[in-house]
């Protein structure tokens, strides 16, 4: 019983789906402020259900099924778009030092996913038939490859000073010292951040979709409920990618806990975990307001040239300290 | 006829008519290798509204509001150049305080419309902070031109013979007090479009359009001034009362992207500087000389539009109502440059480019044939033209 709330409501799926949408609503809120804007205001208090709402009206339009397009890949693949992130999200600790998957290879997990949804991304573009959505597609791929090796590395330092690949040994391992951003990691952060901006897809990395140039990209073709799944599967990306921030660099969820134990404990980790990413979004937000789109050869030029080699000076400054 | 070369391989991706990075409708046919551009063919005539024909069913006062509605942006400009016409033709000058109104609104509306350009610009870059951060500025500039005319886009403020509303004291006065504060925001603007890096990315050395081609292709206005030609009708064939203000013509050689956003940031301040000698120079005195009856006789009248040479040639034959009006708007002159400058760019760039010649298709859309076979030459009369369509339908290539 106590597993099948666990997975299903708090702090599983359910959980999880509400931090999707109340991310998205912070996202959007905050850049909202830095461009002078009000953001979303109308469904709930202060816009708080607009993600959600955009979700259920997307998925109630009509669907439109391209004759170019690969039937079978392009009506069933979008459904299965979010599980991989969704898997990814499990090994996250949110209410306390351990996930609800926890072994030895988390990292690796987690790596491997994400590469596993920037296929599914590449195969709903080329599905697609699109000439837009082919080229979204190649981009995404490109940026897969260019920012694969500076997110190895960056969350690299984090397994290194804490001796394991598990998440809730790394979280320990902050708790009982120093967070990891605080000292030789900040480096390792500041390419993390970089790196999450990018496989968000946000400015200035967000050439796969790049509204202006290609119409949206690889999700140009995808309507009605197809669209809705992709952008549920965007959102727990941007849940992932602050989650895995939080954890790798900022102490997990832990923090001060007055000595309480059992539900307040897993309350107040919570409630840790939840500033901790918000203070993610806030950067995020920050950065992707104040940058103009980079074209595609800007930006295979910038990780080849510059953040890989800073990434493998951080993990070597980590070995020498 | 509209053909792809054949000796061209490659994917082909239209960009319209309806594409996120285009305000207007209009398609370019792009021919990519992976990212790169091969071949760029404009395809115009999305937005014909039949304008010119409808001038000729009108008298002379009813199309200054027709002519108006050419352009929502350059509203000012299409108008003021019509009445300038059409005063050339009647043998009348609009009295000196009209001509003061008239420089007024018109730099007005050159503030505007270059502040809209660059919000547009840095939008189809990705730069959304910059973009809402500009046209909050504008909105400065928009309260003032309706406080001024009663209207913030589509003023109505020429007449045949002078201008349509007066500036009283008040409006005098908040114009006066606005002037610093615009010029301080500009300023800032600059600042950060100077500084910027992701800006000086997408823009240095992207669509540079050499003195050589500019002057091939007829460019007008800031895309020709931003690659070297030094060539302004403010100054070079002065109408209203720019001959008795000071003010320098701009111009730069790098003819970039990014060279165009500078030097139309520049120009912004000369036309505060006009404003302001404008108001400080206003004489009293009637704003309308009165004019009735038939005219008789045609013009090519010009003017200095924000985008560039707006043309406009103005026929009456012994009537009220025109014989014939037709209209070249900047973009049609600019936006040829720029389709030439596209082969060999990035995808990325074509809508950075395309909006770098300050774009207005609706303005631009008009009769017109294409013939990309330049050598020859040839005058189609409209039993050709009917023809032509009707081949065209038939083989249903364009559409």
């Amino acid at each position: 019983m106590v597993v099948i709330f666990r997975v299903l409501i708090y702090p599983g799926i359910g959980f999880i789906l509400f931090l999707a949408f109340t991310y998205d609503w912070l996202y959007r809120k905050i850049l909202a402020k830095f461009q002078l804007r009000i953001g979303p205001q109308v469904a709930g208090h202060k816009g708080v259900l607009q993600s959600l709402a955009d979700f259920i009206k997307t998925s109630t339009k009509e669907e439109i099924i391209p004759d170019k397009s690969h039937k079978v890949i392009f009506e069933y693949l979008p459904i299965f778009s979010p599980l991989p992130l969704l898997l990814a999200l499990f090994f996250i600790p949110i209410n306390s030092e351990y996930a609800i998957i926890n072994n030895q290879g988390d990292l690796y997990a987690i790596l491997f996913l994400i590469s596993l949804f920037a296929a599914i991304q590449i195969t709903l573009g080329w599905a697609s038939g699109n000439n837009y959505a082919m080229i979204g597609a190649s981009r995404s791929g490109l940026q897969l490859v260019s920012f694969g090796i500076p997110l190895v590395f960056a969350s690299i330092t984090s397994v290194m000073l804490a001796g394991s690949f598990s998440f809730s040994d790394i979280v320990i391992y902050q708790r009982d010292n120093n967070w990891v951003i605080w000292g030789v990691g900040f480096l390792a952060f500041c390419i993390f951040l970089i790196t999450s901006l990018a496989e968000m897809e946000k400015v200035p990395f967000d050439t796969p979709e790049a509204e202006t140039e290609i119409a949206g990209g690889w999700t140009v073709e995808y309507s009605g409920r197809k669209y809705a799944f992709i952008i549920l599967s965007e959102l727990l990306k941007e849940v992932l990618m602050v989650g895995l921030t939080v954890t790798l660099f900022l102490g997990g969820p832990t923090g001060p806990t007055f000595g309480m134990d059992g539900i307040v404990k897993k309350i107040l980790f919570t409630i840790y975990f939840l500033l901790k990413s918000s203070a993610v979004i806030f950067i995020l937000s920050l950065l992707s307001a104040s940058l103009a789109r980079l074209k595609v050869s800007q930006i295979t030029e910038g990780t080849w040239s510059l953040l890989t080699p800073i990434s493998i000076m951080s993990v070597i400054l980590i070995i020498i300290i | 006829m509209i053909k792809l070369s054949e000796k061209i391989q490659g994917k082909e991706i239209n960009i319209g008519p309806q594409h996120p990075a285009l305000k207007e409708p209009e398609t370019f046919r792009i021919v990519i290798e992976s990212e790169k551009i091969v071949d760029a063919i404009p395809i115009l005539g999305h937005t014909h509204r039949g304008i010119e024909k409808l001038c000729e069913s009108r008298n002379s006062d009813q199309n200054l509001y027709l002519i108006e509605r050419i352009c929502g942006i350059c509203s000012f400009s299409h108008q003021g150049n019509y009445a300038k016409g059409v005063e050339e033709i009647a043998g009348i000058e609009a009295p000196p305080r009209a001509n003061y109104i008239r420089v007024i609104v018109a730099e007005l509306e050159r503030l505007h419309s270059h502040l809209l350009w660059l919000g547009v610009l840095t939008h189809e870059i990705g730069f959304d902070t910059f973009y809402l951060l500009i046209w909050k500025d504008r909105e400065l500039i928009m309260d003032i031109l309706e406080t001024i005319t009663g209207n913030r886009v589509n003023y109505g403020v020429n007449a045949i013979g002078g201008v349509r509303n007066d500036l009283n004291e008040m409006m005098i006065k908040q114009l006066f007090s606005l002037l610093p504060i615009l010029e301080q925001r500009i300023q800032k603007i600059k600042k950060i479009a100077v500084n910027d890096k992701t800006i000086q990315a997408r823009c240095k050395n992207v669509g540079t359009i050499s003195k050589k081609l500019a002057e091939k292709t007829n460019a007008t206005g800031p895309t020709a001034r931003s690659s070297g030609i030094n060539w302004d009708l403010r100054r070079d064939n002065p109408y209203f009362v720019y001959e008795e203000i000071k003010f320098k013509v701009l111009y730069d050689t790098k003819g970039d992207v990014y060279s165009k956003i500078i030097l139309r940031l520049d120009e912004l301040f000369e036309s505060i500087s006009i404003i302001d000698q404008a108001l400080n120079n206003l004489p009293n005195g009637p704003i309308l000389s009165k004019i009735r009856g038939k005219f008789n006789g045609a013009t090519i009248s010009r003017i200095e539009a924000p985008r560039g040479e707006d043309l406009h040639y103005i026929d009456f034959r012994n009537d009220k109502i025109p014989y014939r009006i037709k209209v070249r708007a900047p973009t049609y002159a600019n936006l040829v440059s720029s389709m030439n400058v596209l082969v060999g760019h990035h995808i990325a760039d074509i809508p950075v480019i395309v909006a770098s010649c300050d774009p207005c298709f609706s303005c631009t859309d008009r009769t017109l044939v294409i013939d990309r076979d330049l050598d020859k030459q040839y005058i189609m009369n409209s039993n050709d033209l009917r023809n032509f369509a009707i081949k065209v339908y038939q083989e249903d290539e364009i559409l």
